[in-house]
């Protein structure tokens, strides 16, 4: 299998670049920088005792979710651009035509990514090891938690080279696969909240399942970490059925690759542009009923009016999900989804009316994650690329032949992001209103929540705009924006998921002032956030990193424009 | 305002740290002439163009289009310079039309002026056909047509093109070749950048030859030959084979014995280079006729861009090999 020659180019390829030896061994640092900031001040080497065993569990928590937080971070990366980068080379034509097999190439590029993981777990083992010589940890939990972050591993390296098969571009091939990591490792958390809506054996025993798809389940299971919510207690073996599920789902997507990577997958033709104008009078009239006519992708548009920003109007129509019709399905889903989860949350608060079961709190957290996941998941997809992505394409060169000011040419790009957010935040706030109708008290902390909801996507839009400002490479602006948002709304969350063991509760409180989402879920009550006083702290925060932002962006978009 | 050149470029200089990318420039290029930009990668042809274009700060020196300088009134010069560059910079999921509709507001062209200006330009450049067709799906071919489009839609006055033959196919060439003389008919100042040279030298009137940030020939395409080529080569077809070495013979004589004469027997021919003018190689002939030398044909091999550009560049080489030597 060595010889396989995409091994050796992939893996030794990316070896050699040091932005992979810089992003390894900054992960590496950080996660011994919160080791060392945890490290309990009376640890003893061997030591044996209870108070002993506590602490070095407590400090393999910390490791176990960094490292945890680490694979979530780059084992998508790399295989999520692998085989798209090679079609829009042109040497994935030349691969498949060589005497290599669709099966070689992919084990080639999987083992490849993996072998990324396995040096990134190699580098972070004395880390690890570390709890193991304080004694009270044995060597077997150690060796689980490394059969769980490997086989998360697999599982996100399988799902990054499935959507890099099918995307057209190394950025939506990113975007795609965080998307779909969001979706395994967080959002399969979120059903179990509904637990009360499931009665019987059966639908506790479903929504295990559904948790169990999830690394940060099987990291906390194995780890003993409990919450509030309960995400993470159990009597069943979630860590286990988690490397079931790990091992089935990377193989269904190995399956799945393996069924599309052929030179078919470079057979597609090039779209006529058919206009629905130009269509006959009858398809004419079904187009115009089906998409009431504004919506339709199809129809020849107008020209661009005096009044609008020409950048602005650029990036709707040359995005796909700028387009009208696009817009639209995303705003329904919301919509949709929005006003489920409101009845979800109805349904299963009604069944728990005699078990102290505070469904109208919960329902409040669930849409707050669910706008900030959207937030967390569309700001960087949609605003990662406003410049990196000009400049990729030789696009930025006729800008800066144009008359536009600097000014004007990042506000159209702003705004062609900003007006998607508000869409689809405003089509979330229904959920909100059986809030309010329960209890009119509640407007007033709805009008907070949507402040924090308001600041945290113009953060995340001028966060992901200044990073794409700063680097040629939209897949690298994508990384890293998802990285930082990640980080701030994740990473923080991690000292919430370990208050009391290891960290205290003024760290806790100090690391979620940062993070916009927690802030939301404090000013809507949710529960396990009701302790902390987040806002207004959280708010000025946003306001002045934003405004940094903001600065940042238009001094380099100055330059930019700038002859050299 | 007519007999003023419409480009002028002076003692145009460009430095990035050590390296010196454009070395003391000086072109000037009249209304409605197409300059040919011609030289080797590297050569310093797209740092005069980025500076043409406001791109680009020179070091030192000055470069202005119709009275604008290039550095200070880049508002100015974005309106009167059109260009196009080698890479296409295409917006995925874009309509040619709505391609051509962004570049045009984003050039401040009123709505009822624009509907217009895109209909002309399509028509000019024979796209009006692939209006609705998605940018990101056109051929090689098709893109360079809407880069065209693209560039003239503000109607500038100066076209500058990067490569623009560059990958197309023998007809889609013919069909650029006609867009370019046709613009220059409109009155349009063309400098076209090719590695094509044959297809430059069709449609350029002045050409300019650059290697390593310098100019090294600058003029009509005549001017430049007559420039390079202090020589000229002849060359003489015999009816009989064997009549080669005599007529070699006479050329020693005539011409001198360092000239260098090259023997064809196969193609019974004999090519020699001098710098004999027309009443001296006719005196020849005459001489070679007398002798009883049976001459089938007579004439100056025609020298061309291709000649003119490698003339240059051996010499640059044979410079940058005695400097190498004498360091």
């Amino acid at each position: 299998m060595i010889l396989n020659p995409v091994i050796q180019r992939e893996l030794v390829g990316t070896l050699r670049t040091p932005r992979t030896i810089i992003l390894m061994v900054l992960l590496v640092a950080v996660l011994g920088l919160v080791l060392v900031v945890r490290w309990p001040s009376d640890a003893q080497v061997s030591a044996v005792g209870e108070r002993s065993a506590a602490q070095a569990l407590d400090v393999l928590r910390v490791f176990g979710f960094g490292a945890l937080a680490a694979i979530l971070l780059m084992s998508p990366a790399f295989a999520a651009v692998s085989v798209v980068r090679e079609k829009q080379g042109g040497t994935l034509a030349l691969l498949l035509n060589s005497p290599l097999s669709p099966a070689a190439i992919y084990l080639g590029k999987l083992v490849a990514s993996m072998g990324l993981v396995v040096v990134l777990l190699a580098l972070m083992l004395p880390l690890g090891a570390a709890s193991f010589a304080m004694g009270g940890v044995s060597f077997g939990a150690i060796a689980g938690l490394y059969l769980v972050l490997i086989l998360a591993a697999l599982q996100y390296s399988t799902l990054g080279l499935w959507v890099s098969c099918h995307a057209s571009g190394s950025d939506s091939s990113l975007r795609l696969t965080y998307g779909g990591v969001l979706v395994l490792a967080v959002l399969s958390l979120g059903p179990h909240q509904f637990a009360g809506a499931f009665t019987g054996v059966f639908g506790s025993e479903v929504l295990d399942w559904i948790r169990s798809l999830s690394s940060i389940t099987a990291v906390g299971h194995l780890l003993g970490v409990e919450l509030g919510a309960g995400v993470m207690r159990s009597d069943a073996d979630l860590s286990g059925r988690f490397m079931i599920l790990a091992v089935i789902s990377s193989v269904v997507f190995a399956a799945l690759t393996l069924r599309r990577l052929s030179q078919r997958m470079l057979d597609t033709p090039r779209p006529t542009g058919k206009v629905t104008d130009d269509r006959s009078t009858s398809q004419q009239a079904f187009r115009r009923f089906l998409f009431l006519w504004f919506f339709d992708p199809s129809r020849r548009s107008e020209l661009i009016g005096p009044l609008v920003n020409p950048v602005m109007i650029k990036e709707f129509r040359s995005r796909r999900f700028g387009r009208s019709g696009w817009l639209l399905r995303m705003i329904a889903f919301c919509l949709v989804a929005s006003l489920g989860l409101m009845l979800l949350a109805s349904y299963s608060a009604g069944a728990h009316v005699a078990a102290e079961y505070r469904g109208i709190e919960r329902l409040g957290g669930i849409i707050v994650l669910l706008q900030t996941a959207l937030v967390v998941l569309l700001t960087p997809a949609l605003a990662a690329g406003l410049i990196s992505q000009e400049r990729e394409s030789g696009g930025w060169y006729l800008l800066q032949l144009t008359v536009l000011s600097p000014w004007r040419i990042v506000l159209g790009k702003l705004l062609s992001v900003g007006v998607v957010l508000l869409l689809i935040l405003v089509a979330t706030l229904p959920g909100y209103a059986v809030l309010v109708v329960a209890d009119l008290n509640r407007a007033l902390r709805v009008l907070d929540v949507v402040v924090t909801l308001s600041l945290t996507a113009l953060f995340a839009l001028l966060l992901s705009a200044t990073v794409s400002s700063l680097f040629k490479r939209t897949a690298t602006a994508t990384a890293v924006s998802y990285g930082a948002l990640v980080g701030l709304c994740g990473g923080t969350m991690l000292f919430w998921l370990a208050e009391g063991s290891p960290f205290n509760r003024s760290t806790v409180e100090t690391a979620l002032a940062f993070n916009p989402v927690a802030a939301a879920l404090q000013v809507i009550e949710s529960p396990g956030f009701t302790d902390y006083r987040l806002v207004p702290f959280n708010w000025w925060f946003l306001i002045f990193a934003s405004l940094g932002l903001l600065v940042i962006l238009t001094v380099r978009t100055w330059r930019l424009t700038r002859p050299q | 305002m007519s007999d003023q050149p419409v480009v002028d470029v002076q003692n145009l200089t460009k430095r990035y740290g050590d390296f010196t990318a454009l070395d003391d420039l000086t072109i000037s290029l009249m209304r409605g002439r197409i300059l040919g930009f011609i030289g080797p990668n590297g050569a310093g042809k797209t740092t005069t163009i980025r500076i043409l274009v406001g791109l680009a700060r020179p070091t030192s020196g000055k470069a202005s289009i119709a009275g604008c300088d290039c550095t200070r009134d880049t508002t100015r010069i974005k309106r009167l310079v059109g260009y196009m560059p080698d890479t296409f910079g295409s917006y995925d999921n874009m309509r040619v039309r709505e391609y051509l509709d962004f570049f045009g507001a984003a050039y401040r062209i009123p709505r009822p002026v624009r509907t217009r200006r895109i209909e002309e330009v399509m028509e000019l450049c024979g796209a009006t056909w692939m209006k609705d067709r998605y940018v990101e799906a056109l051929s090689h071919g098709m893109k360079q047509r809407v880069g065209l489009c693209r560039t003239m839609l503000h109607d500038p006055e100066v076209l500058i093109l990067d490569e623009p033959a560059n990958g197309l196919d023998p007809t889609a060439r013919i069909e650029m070749r006609r867009i370019l003389l046709r613009l220059a008919e409109l009155g349009k100042t063309l400098i076209v950048t090719s590695h094509i040279l044959p297809e430059l030298s069709r449609i350029c009137d002045t050409v300019a030859i650059m290697t390593q940030g310098k100019l090294r020939a600058f003029g009509t395409l005549d001017q430049i030959m007559r420039s390079l080529r202090q020589q000229r080569m002849i060359e003489v077809q015999l009816v009989r084979a064997e009549q080669l070495p005599v007529m070699a013979q006479l050329l020693r004589d005539q011409v001198g014995s360092e000239t260098e004469v090259t023997i064809s027997e196969q193609e019974r021919e004999i090519r020699f280079s001098t710098a004999f003018d027309e009443t001296r190689l006719a005196a020849l002939l005459a001489g070679a006729v007398g002798r009883g030398i049976e001459v089938a044909q007579y004439r100056e091999v025609p020298v061309d861009l291709e000649d003119a550009f490698l003339s240059v560049t051996r010499a640059d080489e044979a410079r940058a090999r005695e400097e190498a030597s004498a360091g």
